[in-house]
């Protein structure tokens, strides 16, 4: 140490001793811009003609909410496919913040492919994460979403959404006179009817483990609540009480089914242990409660109630039944479900006699309308708590359209056939 | 003026935590070059941080910064940039 950093030392200790006072600067905001990313097509190392290009899978699931700018390919100077062609500083000319590349070959196990691709931070001139997916080459899109996945947890910090499963209910059409059960990937694609009934279909909620899904079904004339398995179509109906059996919802532990019964002479909320296959009364009013939602934490049931006149939400403790009104604002407030972190709820909300999509920070008791659509029903909240789902009007058309929690992206659910309703956003699976 | 510049090159991720904060400290020399920047506070969300981190990586060296040595080394050579969405 020379004697001039020692003098400065010495001079700082003195003068500035407190390390409290050094100086603070604040940075709020920034631009809050799409990140920039570029896929470049990978390579393809198969002897057959390529039909789905997983860069594209990748590009539409990471521009599906607007977080994400993704490169075009004819906008690249290079297609690399290995770490030792890329040059950073040709990206960085193009304004991409991040890279992605990759490969896909054969495995040893017939009809087994293997994508297996890096991300590099251009801005760090570093790899940020090497992996790969296996799967039938049949399931190459599904490889894709996977990817995404990875891409988005690795630059947003939360989990990505695109290989998660939308439920939802198909409305009878020219085409098909029957209610079908539908479950299909975020994006529209690769749908399939569960199940098909000439009496209604209503309200699918998945199991925690994303292996069945419980619904309502008129099938035997009254509505009945129905668990079905999606790797065998295997159905089970729930013990069928006297009344109405609808609004079933399923316990994170996956144990319990909340629902909704008139056993007692009007709508209350109960709860079903699929063990023990009984029903245990949880609310008791003689006013009409209905639409539970199970909070994250499995302690409370979120519901709608019109005991003090006007529809409005409530939560009840599941275990000392104690009761708590949760909206106060307007005078229809309904069908609420929790946000995946326990600390605000979406709900359906009348404001001048439209009823939009709104959100209500539970703590602050603050509401925030997000759609400014008019018929908007069942809203649904991504697992990752980043974005809604909602039922709407197309004209007459019943679509299902979406919004980011922060209300700047809004979307409508493509390439969805027939007339869709009450949509379920599945959790999310490893 | 540090500020400005480091706002300008700022991109942090869309449709993120609102409540979010992270704390950087930086060590500059007289120049206005950073010798070094590390995450001292994370916001939890590794994005955010890195965002963060790469607004600071492309300033690079701030410029302006013409003041006194002793200003410089009371203020400057060391201190934190507090990043928060709003």
């Amino acid at each position: 140490m020379n004697f001039k950093k020692l003098f400065l030392i010495t001079y700082l200790i003195i003068f500035f001793p407190s390390v409290s006072s050094q100086l603070r600067i604040e940075i709020k905001g920034g631009v809050e811009e799409s990140i920039s990313i570029a896929v470049v097509p990978m390579q393809w190392n198969l002897e057959i003609p390529q039909e789905i290009f997983i860069h594209e899978v990748i590009k539409s699931d990471l521009e599906s909410f607007g977080e994400f700018n993704v490169l075009p390919p004819r906008n690249m100077l290079s297609l690399p496919t290995t770490k030792e062609e890329v040059f950073y500083k040709d990206w960085r000319l193009l304004g991409s913040d991040y890279l992605v590349i990759g490969n896909i070959e054969f495995t040893e196990i017939d009809q087994e492919i293997r994508v297996s691709y890096t991300i590099f931070d251009v801005v760090k001139e570093r790899v940020i994460h090497r992996g790969s997916v296996l799967g039938p080459l049949s399931t190459l899109r599904k490889m894709g979403h996977k990817i995404s996945d990875k891409i988005y947890a690795r630059i947003q910090g939360i989990p990505g959404i695109f290989s998660t499963k939308i439920a939802y209910i198909d409305k009878p059409s020219k085409s098909d006179p029957n209610y079908n059960l539908m479950i299909s990937d975020i994006d529209g694609n690769d749908s399939l009817s569960l199940f098909s009934s000439p009496q209604p279909l209503m309200s699918p909620s998945w199991s925690p483990d994303m292996q069945s899904i419980s619904y309502v079904s008129f099938e035997e004339g009254t509505s009945r609540i129905f668990i079905q398995k999606l790797s065998n179509a295997e159905r089970r109906g729930l013990k069928l009480e006297k009344g109405i059996n609808s609004s079933p919802n399923w316990a994170p532990d996956g144990k319990k089914i909340s629902a909704v019964l008139s056993k007692s002479g009007n709508p209350d909320i109960f709860i079903y242990d699929l063990e023990l296959s009984t029903w245990l009364q949880v609310t008791n009013h003689f006013g009409i409660d209905t639409e539970p939602d199970w909070s994250p934490n499995s302690r409370n049931i979120l519901f709608t109630s019109n005991r003090s006149g006007s529809p409005q939400l409530y939560e009840v403790n599941t275990r000392t039944k104690r009761i708590k009104r949760l909206t106060f604002e307007g005078t229809y407030n309904a069908r609420g479900r929790y946000l995946p972190n326990g600390k605000g709820i979406i709900f359906v909300h009348r404001q001048n006699g439209v009823f939009h999509i709104a959100t209500q920070n539970l703590r602050t008791g603050k509401i925030r309308i997000l759609t400014d659509t008019r018929l908007d029903e069942s809203p649904t909240v991504s697992p990752n708590g980043n974005v809604v789902l909602y039922a709407t009007k197309d004209g007459d058309k019943d679509i299902l359209a979406g919004i980011t929690l922060d209300g700047k992206t809004k979307f409508v659910m493509p390439s969805l056939k027939g007339e869709a309703r009450e949509p379920s956003w599945s959790p999310l699976i490893d | 003026m540090i500020q400005r510049q480091v706002r300008e090159n700022w991109k942090r991720p869309k449709n993120i935590n609102q409540s979010l904060k992270t704390e950087i400290q930086i060590n500059l020399v007289p120049t206005g070059e950073i010798l070094s920047a590390s995450v001292i506070k994370s916001s939890g969300n590794k994005a955010f941080d890195e965002s963060a981190m790469s607004a600071i990586l492309k300033v690079k060296s701030f410029e302006g910064l013409t003041m006194q040595m002793q200003l410089f080394d009371q203020h400057f050579r060391k201190f934190t940039l507090v990043f928060t969405p709003e």
